[in-house]
């Protein structure tokens, strides 16, 4: 398997076209390559979601787009049929451009969500958040507590029920549930001050307290928040000064990044089961940067070439040999080391 | 025991009721479609200067960007004819269409809807995806967008003749400064007339081919007005050569060239402005009805009917030449990656 942070700019590569595309036949191949890697992944992880699962949460929104674009969006040139007009919201023509424009949203969320569903299958989320940087472990290491106390809750609640229902509880209506409720916050009261008592047994947080964060560190912090606003918004609503607010926002960007790391090197952390880098990682991650270069390459010299909108009168999607080849590169997870 | 027939009684005449309103909601609807549709058109080019324009149209509706140009104004759009850059001589050239839009004083084209009532409502997309219904209006406004809409006509003020010409006769004569119609209504069998008949505006499609040729100014369907002021919107009255005619609404009678009821016009110019050259003889087919008549009153526009411009058409056929390859080359990338997920999962499976 890959490192982590590869998969990262695996994800990044494959949910850019995703997300900021329309055009069905990218997407499309988007979508192909993520059913191969996720086949490729998930016949070897244990975090693999049952395929027809996401399957058919996939199809159930995608029809709900169709069925609700087709009935609320009455614009574009190609009139199938007529609803009558006094019908609030639904009444008014019904367009091929609605139901092609319903097709290609619900084309693009399904394959943003397989994208996502290969990602999941691949990555444990403890990998990821070992990623975070130093100044980030206080947020990282909530998140870590949040997401095993995620699974643990939903397995007490089935535990809940079941005990309550051997007791003859039937779930019938909201007042029901306040059996299921009470108990479900007295253990994760319980389980969360256990929690606190070992760690407080492993000594966390007694070795050597947090030093206050020094003068400098406060007034970079705020200033470089606020440079990064002040850009923004001068970026925003004065087009005059375009290039002026790019360096205010960068100059900001970088006193943040220095106070950052200056505070996260005040405190040494070592890393639970660091994983090495080796050579296929570099692989995935030059096809994975290759095809994202090449995809900003061919959007900086053409801004529309991956735009495709079916409004005012529908046309066939253009498509693009080049970027379709580079959407390609998407498929390389999918030859790991067995 | 009067409660308990009482009931069903009440329930019955609601049942009536109600049938009968969908009756009458279904004739009402079936009598207005029957009509030719109008739609009215007010482009406010800022500091009093305003345009209005009525354009009839065949069918059940057509886009806002058809009826700007329909109206006969010189347009400059951009993003494949979807956005308008340039009415007349205000606005921003096609490749920087929204030149007004990045410094102060802000100003673009902004599109607005009104039902006719004279409330604007400042629209939610564009003009080439919105559809304009008998009765609207669509309005343009030179300005900073949504604070700024055209200033609130009614649909009767900008399509204003046929409505006005039928009932009141004398009035309209009686207004010196538009050249007023006066009308001699042959016949007089067309008087009686259900109550729910809308006036309808004179049409080719009711005049049969053997038409008097008295009835060759029909309806000039786009009339464009100018407004000195805002305020004083009836000074513009648009000279509509306008055959007159009112028909019963019962959608099946199809008028008879003996009874219909042509009117003819002898417009009645007084001011000098006014050209009669401009009253282009629409004969009476629905085909013509593109054809757009000017009346200046303040300030002198010229009709120019603008040939859209068409980068759809040259996007389109830029793109179609290369495009069967790169289907082909689709389809091999797609067969491709469906054999690969074949092939994998079979070891497996």
């Amino acid at each position: 398997m890959f490192h982590p942070a590869v998969w990262l700019l695996w994800l990044l590569a494959a949910a850019v076209p995703a997300l900021s595309t329309r055009n069905p036949l990218y997407l499309v191949v988007v979508l192909l390559c993520a059913t191969v890697v996720y086949q490729a992944v998930a016949a070897r992880s244990p975090l693999a979601h049952d395929w027809r699962l996401v399957l058919r949460f996939a199809l159930t929104l995608w029809v709900l787009t169709l069925v609700f674009d087709v009935l609320t969006w009455h614009y574009g040139a190609t009139r199938l049929l007529a609803l009558p007009d006094n019908w609030p919201i639904v009444g008014g023509p019904i367009t091929l451009e609605a139901l092609a424009f319903g097709l290609t949203s619900g084309l693009a969320l399904t394959t943003l969500l397989l994208v996502f569903a290969a990602f999941n299958a691949a990555v444990d989320h403890y990998q990821l958040l070992r990623l975070l940087p130093p100044f980030l472990y206080q947020a990282g290491l909530v998140t870590s507590i949040a997401l095993t106390f995620i699974p643990q809750t939903v397995a007490s609640i089935r535990d809940i029920r079941e005990a309550q229902m051997l007791r003859g509880h039937r779930f019938r209506g909201l007042r029901d549930l306040v059996p299921l409720l009470l108990p479900l916050l007295t253990t994760g009261l319980e389980r969360a001050i256990q929690l606190a008592e070992s760690m407080e047994a492993r000594a966390f947080g007694h070795a050597d307290p947090a030093p206050n964060p020094r003068t400098v560190q406060r007034f970079g912090l705020a200033l470089g928040t606020l440079a990064v606003c002040v850009g923004l918004f001068a970026y925003t609503y004065f087009a005059v000064s375009r290039a002026f607010a790019l360096a205010v926002i960068l100059a900001g960007l970088v006193c943040l990044a220095l106070v950052l790391m200056q505070s996260g090197r005040q405190r040494h952390y070592t890393r639970y089961r660091r994983r090495r880098w080796q050579p296929h990682d570099t692989r995935l991650a030059f096809a994975s940067a290759l095809m994202l270069t090449l995809t900003f390459a061919r959007l900086w010299l053409d801004p529309a070439a991956l735009a495709y909108d079916p409004y005012p009168a529908i046309t066939w999607p253009p498509f693009d040999p080049v970027i379709g080849s580079s959407l390609l590169l998407l498929v390389a997870p999918a030859w790991t080391r067995k | 025991m009067p409660a308990d027939y009482a009931a069903p009684f009440r329930f019955r005449h609601a049942c009536l009721a109600i049938f009968i309103f969908l009756i009458g909601l279904t004739l009402a609807g079936s009598a207005r479609a029957d009509g030719p549709r109008r739609a009215g058109l007010v482009v406010h080019f800022g500091g009093g200067r305003t345009q209005t324009a009525c354009v009839a149209f065949t069918g059940d509706s057509i886009s806002g960007m058809e009826l700007l140009r329909r109206a006969g104004f010189n347009l400059v759009t951009a993003y494949a004819g979807t956005a308008v850059c340039k009415i007349d001589d205000l606005g921003c050239p096609s490749d920087n269409c929204f030149c007004q839009s990045y410094a102060p004083p802000y100003a673009y084209w902004a599109y607005f809807h009104s039902h006719g009532d004279g409330n604007w409502s400042y629209s939610q997309v564009g003009a080439a995806d919105y559809q304009v219904r008998d009765g609207q209006v669509d309005g343009w406004s030179w300005g900073p967008g949504e604070s700024s809409p055209p200033p609130g006509l009614r649909f009767d003020e900008i399509c204003l003749a046929p409505t006005a010409i039928p009932t009141s006769t004398p009035a309209a004569t009686s207004t010196p400064l538009a050249p007023t119609p006066t009308l001699t209504p042959r016949p007089p069998t067309a008087t009686p007339r259900p109550p729910t008949s809308t006036p309808i505006p004179p049409i080719a499609t009711a005049l049969p081919t053997e038409a008097p040729a008295t009835a060759t100014t029909s309806a000039p369907p786009a009339t464009r007005t100018a407004l000195s002021t805002v305020e004083t919107p009836a000074e513009g009255l648009p000279p509509l050569a306008i055959t007159a005619t009112r028909r019963p609404a019962t959608a099946t009678q199809r008028p008879l060239p003996t009874p219909s009821p042509s009117v003819t016009l002898t417009p009645v110019s007084t001011t000098p402005q006014v050209t009669p050259s401009h009253t282009q003889t629409a004969g009476p087919s629905t085909t013509s009805s593109n054809t757009s008549m000017l009346s200046p009153l303040s300030e002198t526009t010229t009709p120019a009917p603008q040939p859209s411009p068409a980068p759809t058409a040259v996007a389109a056929a830029a793109s179609a030449a290369g495009q069967p390859l790169a289907y082909g080359v689709f389809i091999v990338m797609v067969v491709g990656l469906l054999g690969l997920l074949v092939v994998r999962s079979k070891p497996r499976g």
